[in-house]
């Protein structure tokens, strides 16, 4: 297990690595002077040779990208020109409202998506499994943005029971919770479906296994055959997607803090692409980065430690 | 009708042709003895309520000089309190006059700063604000001004004098230590110092003239007065904690949530006789889509907001709300490089100009909203507007006479443009358009950054274009981008024209302003028989707002926040 677990450290490491190599030399790739752009019409050549100056654009890309990579490592993801602030700065005040979304919704999702898979599940081709795989179907296809939307309209708009923008103030937990409740609703919606339906196929599976078959021999309970021993193996493909769906919702994120005009990483990145402040991009489009790598090295290792099949089959091989 | 019964239909007649705003139409009204009941009737009859409410016109046109203390009317007692809920279009990043990235730093910041003269909210017309007089020479090379006294700054940083003056300026036109390079140093491109001659007491020195300085440098942001001692003590900070003089003192900017301001409490009131003040606290929450804008609007969760042209009808329709237009001094037009082989022959270009149908590109790209350009300066413009411009209707029989005439007509052009509202559907347009003639078009989509890169290659390859410019309450904003000095920079065109260079810098040096008028018509004419442009629009800006709520707007669009009443 330590062996596995440095490998896929060093692999983090790499990742890291190279994905930051690519963000230093982004802005050379793609077209459009930044600079430019961030100062406006009116910007002299004067403030525009300062400015690439102190962004650090005069200087060879080798030593752009040993620099970017250099003060990354130390937590220095450089200075926003225009603000005036340091782009940790920008993304220390927008990435906890991103991650508390993604995390709420993921959490949604959990607790949603795999009892109604289970429910579908325990009744297989009945009334009920067909009517909660057309919820299911229905909520996957859905865009986070045009939930979102639906969502507004009748409890911000016409109900008046939530807020329609912005995200309070962590000091409110209460007002907090009221500003998150729509948004991560609208991005969970996808996620509630594919569990759904995940978790559905999963135990249809595994519940024509031969231990299933013995311990309903065993006269065990139904409840107990279920829960205790079909959904445990049952749930291992779902965990095994949570890393990916945890980098899904940073990016559905985006959608979503754009409909609710709510503060997070997706939003700032959104601008920032668009005014081309290509300081904050590179930090901001690395932490998300980040979070994905870590998601899946944790879901990755969480998977090995739920399953013995696997920590037995690494071993033996 | 009633005892005047002539004078109310004067009255009528005025607002209809928007002489007067609504309010002064109420104040009027109630003044020839008329009922509540009454006014409500008539202005209903004037498409008054739920309509769109035309702006007032100018008061005065680009004045070149306002002396003593300004003749404005005390506002109309409102009653006080309350927080006021306006969207920004997007987030503010920096707050220091002269670095301010978009218009929703300055308009969050009106409220804050104050500077020697303004605009009195909803005119042209210029008012003293923190000067109790302003004099300027008789040769536009000097303005004399004493301040009014006892005006604190906010946040305990003592009291306004003429050192906070000179520094403010000086600062942004570069001129003071450390050095600053601001993007809006041209504004003050001619200072050459500002001279203080005691507490509250100084003169503004200009190395030569420059017409624009009573118009979009003192009575705009380039004018507004920071805190020396705030400026120096806050360092970079300054760019996120901004002090000034104004109405409403800077609370906090919650990046991508909002921008606080509250009622300050020392107020100076520079700015008492013409901006009410009236609410406790003003929130500015930034906004970037519409969609979001409009519920958020509809669950009251703001007050006031700019609206997309689709969800105009919408919002007229909701009698809960009121609908207010403004035309800006922007232009937009679909421009020919006249130094492109395929273009270089006039015939081609008469007959490309002749080819395009513009009320259709109004209909499809702007929903039939903006208003129709004749050339580059809209009437709202102080000076310059040319009224009689030749307006080019399609015609094809002209288009194909034209092209028949051409030496090498070309068979195929190419149309580039950026993803701005309106770009695409222009376009298409143009596209069908000249396939009428037999000119093939492509269209080419560049991304914002690229289009706008100045990149000399790219710059001179193209061929057709939709461009859309902004300007400000001077025609020399709008003009001086088309010089030959502007060739491979903005003038993209290609166009170079000494007698219409001659004319701008001759407009840039006077202060008649009636001599600068017609000087603009000049060069409109000049520009008008090149035949490089096709105008399409001057962009109008709607915004919606609680019926209840009288906004405070510049006639440009700008959101003025302190100026906005309960109607």
């Amino acid at each position: 297990m330590l062996r596995y677990l440095l490998k896929r450290l060093a692999m983090t490491f790499a990742v890291v690595v190279l994905l930051m190599v690519f963000l230093s030399v982004l802005v050379h790739l793609i077209p459009g002077d930044p600079v430019k752009t961030i100062l406006g019409p009116r910007s002299s050549e004067d403030l525009a040779r300062t400015v690439r100056k102190e962004m650090g654009l005069d200087d060879p890309v080798s030593v752009q990208v040993w620099d970017f990579v250099t003060h990354a490592f130390r937590g220095d993801l450089g200075h926003d020109f225009v603000s005036q602030l340091p782009v940790t700065t920008l993304i220390g005040d927008q990435l906890p409202h991103t991650i508390v979304l993604a995390f709420s919704s993921l959490l949604l999702a959990i607790l949603i998506g795999v009892p109604l898979g289970v429910y579908a599940a325990t009744r297989p081709n009945s009334w009920a499994d067909r009517l909660t795989g057309l919820v299911s179907i229905s909520f996957i296809t859905v865009p986070a943005y045009v939930a979102g939307l639906f969502l507004l309209i009748v409890f911000a708009v016409k109900l008046h029971v939530l807020p329609a923008i912005g995200a309070g103030d962590f000091s409110h937990p209460i007002d907090y919770l009221k500003h998150l409740a729509l948004p991560s609703v609208a991005l969970a919606v996808t996620w509630i479906g594919y569990f759904a339906r995940l978790v559905r196929a999963s135990m249809l599976e595994v519940m024509s296994a031969n231990y299933i078959r013995t311990a309903h021999a065993f006269g065990l309970r139904e409840r107990v055959v279920f829960y205790r021993y079909a959904l445990k193996n049952a749930i291992i493909p779902t965990i095994a997607v949570l890393g990916v769906g945890l980098g899904s919702l940073m990016g559905g994120a985006v959608f979503v803090e754009v409909v609710f005009a709510r503060p997070g990483l997706g939003s700032l990145v959104v601008d920032s692409i668009q005014t081309r402040n290509f300081p904050i991009v590179r930090g901001s489009v690395l932490v998300i980065a980040l979070l994905f790598v870590l998601a899946n090295l944790l879901a990755d290792l969480s998977y090995r430690f739920l399953d013995p099949r696997i920590r037995v089959e690494r071993t033996g091989s | 009708m009633a005892p005047h019964g002539d004078r109310v239909e004067t009255l009528v007649d005025e607002l209809r042709a928007s002489r007067i705003d609504r309010r002064q139409f109420v104040m009027r009204a109630a003044a020839l003895g008329l009922s509540g009941s009454a006014v409500s009737a008539l202005l209903a009859a004037c498409g008054g309520g739920g309509q769109e409410a035309a702006p007032p016109p100018p008061a005065a046109t680009g004045a070149a000089a306002s002396t003593g203390a300004a003749a404005a009317p005390p506002p109309e007692a409102a009653p006080q309190g309350g927080t006021l809920r306006i969207r920004l279009l997007n987030d503010v990043i920096n707050l220091d006059p002269p670095f301010f990235p978009a218009s929703a730093d300055e308009n969050s910041m009106y409220s804050v700063y104050e500077g020697l003269i303004t605009y009195k909210p909803g005119t042209w017309e210029i008012v003293n604000q923190l000067a109790e007089t302003f004099e300027p020479s008789a040769d536009g090379l000097q303005f004399h001004f004493t301040l009014k006294q006892g005006i604190p700054f906010h946040g305990g940083y003592g009291e306004l004098t003429a050192d906070d003056v000179k520094f403010s300026f000086e600062r942004t036109a570069g001129l003071s230590k450390p050095k600053i390079d601001s993007p809006y140093k041209g504004d003050w491109v001619a200072l050459q110092e500002v001279k203080v001659a005691g507490k509250y007491e100084g003169t503004i020195v200009l190395k030569e003239v420059f017409a624009p300085i009573m118009a979009t440098t003192l009575p705009v942001f380039s004018g507004w007065v920071v805190s020396k001692k705030a400026v120096e003590d806050r360092g970079k900070k300054y760019a996120t904690n901004p002090i000034g003089t104004g109405p409403y003192e800077f609370v906090e900017w919650k990046p991508k949530q909002h921008v606080k301001l509250k009622k300050f409490a020392d107020y100076g009131g520079a700015s008492s006789d013409f901006i009410p003040a009236q609410w406790d606290e003003i929130v500015l929450v930034p906004i970037d889509e519409d969609n979001a804008a409009d519920i958020a609007l509809e669950s009251g969760e703001i007050d006031f907001a700019q609206i997309s042209l689709p969800s105009i009808d919408r919002w007229q329709k909701n009698g809960d709300y009121t609908v207010q237009k403004r035309t800006t001094l922007d232009y937009n037009w679909v421009g020919m490089n006249i130094e492109n082989p395929k273009l270089k022959d006039v015939n081609v270009r008469q007959a490309i100009r002749y080819a395009i149908d513009v009320p259709s590109i109004i209909e499809a790209a702007f929903e039939g909203r903006w208003e129709r350009a004749s050339a580059i300066l809209p009437p709202g413009m102080p000076i310059g507007y040319w009224k009689d411009a030749p307006i080019y209707e399609r015609n094809l029989d002209k288009a194909k006479g034209f092209l028949a005439k051409a030496a090498n007509p070309p068979t195929e052009l190419e149309f580039r443009h950026a993803p701005e509202t309106g770009a695409k559907e222009t376009a298409e347009i143009v596209q069908a358009n000249l396939a009428d003639i037999g000119i093939k078009v492509t269209i080419k989509q560049l991304d914002s950054s690229a289009y706008y890169a100045l990149e000399k290659k790219e710059l001179r390859s193209r061929e057709l274009m939709y461009v859309g410019y902004i300007s400000s309450p001077d025609p020399w904003w709008s003009m001086e981008w088309f010089t030959c000095e502007q060739i491979d920079v903005w003038n993209w065109m290609y166009w170079c024209n000494d007698e219409f260079d001659r004319l701008n810098k001759e407009a840039l040096k006077t202060t008649d302003q009636a001599k600068r008028n017609d000087l603009y018509i000049q060069a409109q004419k000049l520009w008008d028989e090149a035949v490089h442009t096709v105008w399409l629009a001057w962009p109008t800006y709607y915004f919606a707002g609680k019926k209840s709520l009288q906004p405070g707007l510049r006639l440009d669009g700008r959101i003025l926040p302190s100026a906005f009443t309960t109607a």
